[in-house]
C-alpha cells in the first residue's frame, strides 16, 4: 500500500484533536530553545537489575542500563522511589535487564510498586519484557500506570539479535495476557532492529493492531558503542518515515508516538519533520525547530515533562494528574 | 600536566574548573585562555553527535557559546568566562568523538581573549586540593541523583 504525506497527516487531524504533544522527561538532561523543562527529574528510570542482564544481545549488551538508577542492596524499590520522589520525582519507569527467558524480574518488586503508586502516588510504569500469565497476573493485581514491551515481529530479530529461544507467537501472546488482565499497554517498535536493516517492523505492527493498546512508540535504532551493532549505520531516514505513514494507517484511532530512542544530529531533525508529516501524535525530545515546525502546519504544541508512554495524563499544571480521557470514538466524533 | 584519580576520573588539577557547567579553563602562554568539557560532563553526557560554536565574536560569563547534542545531553555549552572567541575547535566539531578521546587535549572547545580574567577566575575551582574535593563532591551528588550510575 502507497501512502502519501497527505494521507497520514489528514488522518490524524480527522481523528484527533489538532494538537501535537511534545515529551520531556528526566531521562537525560536536554533544553532547546524552544523548550527549557522546568524539573528534569520528574519521570527517571530505575533497573531493578543494577547492570546486569542475562541476554546480552547484540543492540544492546546491558548498556542502557547504565544510564538508569540502580536499587541499592541496603534499599528496596519503595525506598528508593521515596527517596526520588523526595529529590522532585514524579514517575518512575522500572526497567531493568532481561532473564534468559526474556523478562524482567518484577515479581519480588510488585508488592513495593503498589506502596509506590498508593502511598507515594508516583506513577509507575513498567519494562516488562516478554510477560507470562503470572506476571500480567500480579501487575493487574497490584495495578500499574502502564505496561511497555518491545514487540518483535521476526523469528531471525528474536533469534540473532536477542538471542531468545523464542518465536514471535511469544511476543504476541504477551500482547494478549496483558489485554485480558486489562492493563494498559503501550508496545514499542524498533525500526532496523535487525542489525540496522527492516525485517519483522511490519508484522510487529500488524500483531499490535490486533490488541488493544494505549499508545504505540516507534523508535529507531541507536547503535551503541561497545556492543556487536556499534559500527551498523541505523536504519535509512526515508524508510523509517515511510512505516511512521504505514503505522498511522494501520492504527488510525491509536495514539502513535515518536520516543526518546533515535539518532540524533541531522537523521533526528528529519525523522521529527517525518512524524509530523505522516501524522504522528507526540515526539519526545523533539529536535531543535521541531516544535515551530508543527505550528508552522497548523498544530498547537503541548509540552508534556513526562514520558511519551504516559498519554493518558492531564495537562492542567499538576503534571501527572490524571484526567478522563474519552475513547477513542468519543474524540473521533469531537474532531469531527 | 597533573593529574589526579578522582572516584574513576582522571583530572587534571593545574587548571580552574566551573563545575557547574562542567567546563575547564586553560591559561595559554600567549594570555589566551582555552576552555573545553571536564570528565564529569563527558560521562554525564553519553556519546557525543553533535557540536556547534558560535561564530567569533564576544561571550559573557553564564551565556552559551555553543550547543551539544549527546546521547544524555542536549543543550548549551555555557561559558565559563566572559570575553571574545579567538578559535573554535573545528576538528572537535567535525569529529566529536575527539572531545571524549582527548578531552584536556585536542577535544579543546574554544579559545577566547578573556576581558575580566582575575575577577572571573575568581569564581571558579582552583587548586588541586579544592578540585579533588569538589569532584568527589559533584560525583557523590549525581550518584545519590541519579545523574550517575551508582
Amino acid at each position: 500500500m502507497t501512502i502519501d504525506v497527505a494521507d497520514g497527516f489528514a488522518i490524524r487531524r480527522e481523528r484527533f484533536q489538532n494538537t501535537m504533544e511534545f515529551y520531556a522527561p528526566g531521562l537525560k538532561r536536554w533544553e532547546t530553545s524552544e523548550w527549557k523543562p522546568t524539573n528534569p527529574r520528574r519521570f527517571l528510570p530505575v533497573s531493578v537489575t543494577g547492570g546486569a542482564c542475562a541476554l546480552q544481545c547484540d543492540h544492546c549488551q546491558a548498556k542502557v542500563l547504565k544510564g538508569m538508577i540502580s536499587v541499592k542492596a541496603e534499599e528496596n524499590l519503595y525506598e528508593l522511589a521515596r527517596r526520588l520522589k523526595a529529590g522532585g520525582t514524579d514517575g518512575i519507569l522500572v526497567s531493568g535487564g532481561s532473564t534468559r527467558s526474556g523478562g524482567v524480574p518484577l515479581l519480588v518488586h510488585l508488592d513495593h510498586i503498589a506502596r509506590i503508586r498508593e502511598e507515594l502516588e508516583m506513577k509507575v510504569v513498567v519494562h516488562s519484557g516478554v510477560v507470562s500469565p503470572l506476571i500480567a497476573e500480579g501487575l493487574a493485581k497490584v495495578g500499574v500506570d502502564g505496561v511497555m514491551l518491545d514487540i518483535i515481529g521476526a523469528d531471525e530479530t528474536i533469534h540473532d539479535v536477542y538471542h531468545l529461544d523464542l518465536t514471535t507467537a511469544d511476543f504476541e501472546r504477551s500482547l494478549a495476557v496483558l489485554a485480558e488482565r486489562g492493563l494498559r499497554i503501550i508496545p514499542h517498535v524498533v525500526l532496523g532492529m535487525h542489525y540496522g536493516e527492516f525485517l519483522g517492523e511490519h508484522n510487529a505492527l500488524e500483531m499490535i493492531a490486533r490488541h488493544p493498546v494505549s499508545t504505540l512508540i516507534i523508535v529507531v535504532l541507536v547503535p551503541l558503542t561497545g556492543t556487536p551493532m556499534a559500527h551498523i549505520p541505523p536504519p535509512p531516514v526515508d524508510e523509517c518515515i515511510d512505516f511512521f505513514s504505514e503505522a498511522r494507517a494501520a492504527m488510525p484511532d491509536t495514539k502513535i508516538n515518536l520516543g526518546c530512542g533515535r539518532p540524533m544530529g541531522a537523521a533526528k531533525t528529519e525523522l521529527d519533520w517525518g512524524a509530523i508529516d505522516h501524522g504522528l501524535n507526540g515526539i519526545a525530545y523533539p529536535a531543535e525547530g521541531a516544535i515551530a515546525y508543527a505550528e508552522s502546519r497548523g498544530l498547537t504544541a503541548a509540552l508534556y515533562e513526562y514520558c511519551c508512554s504516559l498519554t493518558w495524563v492531564g495537562d492542567d499544571g499538576g503534571g501527572y494528574q490524571t484526567v478522563n480521557i474519552s475513547s477513542v470514538a468519543d474524540v473521533a466524533e469531537v474532531a469531527r | 600536566m597533573t593529574v589526579q584519580t578522582v572516584s574513576g576520573f582522571a583530572v587534571e588539577t593545574d587548571l580552574a574548573y566551573d563545575l557547574e557547567r562542567h567546563m575547564w579553563v586553560s591559561r595559554q602562554d600567549s594570555g589566551v585562555v582555552r576552555i573545553g568539557m571536564d570528565p564529569l560532563g563527558l560521562e554525564t553526557s553519553g556519546t557525543l553527535a553533535q557540536l556547534s560554536f558560535r561564530p567569533d565574536g564576544g561571550v559573557t560569563r553564564g551565556e552559551p557559546f555553543g550547543s551539544l547534542e549527546a546521547e544524555k545531553f542536549v543543550g548549551p555549552l555555557v561559558s565559563p568566562l566572559s570575553g571574545r572567541i579567538l578559535a573554535v575547535n573545528e576538528s572537535a566539531m567535525a569529529d566529536p568523538g575527539l572531545v571524549e578521546r582527548d578531552p584536556y587535549g585536542q577535544g579543546w572547545f574554544i579559545e577566547i581573549a578573556p576581558a575580566r580574567l582575575a575577577e572571573e577566575l575568581a569564581m571558579l575551582t582552583h587548586g588541586a586540593e579544592a578540585i579533588v574535593e569538589q569532584f568527589g563532591r559533584k560525583i557523590r551528588q549525581y550518584r545519590i541523583e541519579g545523574v550517575l550510575a551508582e
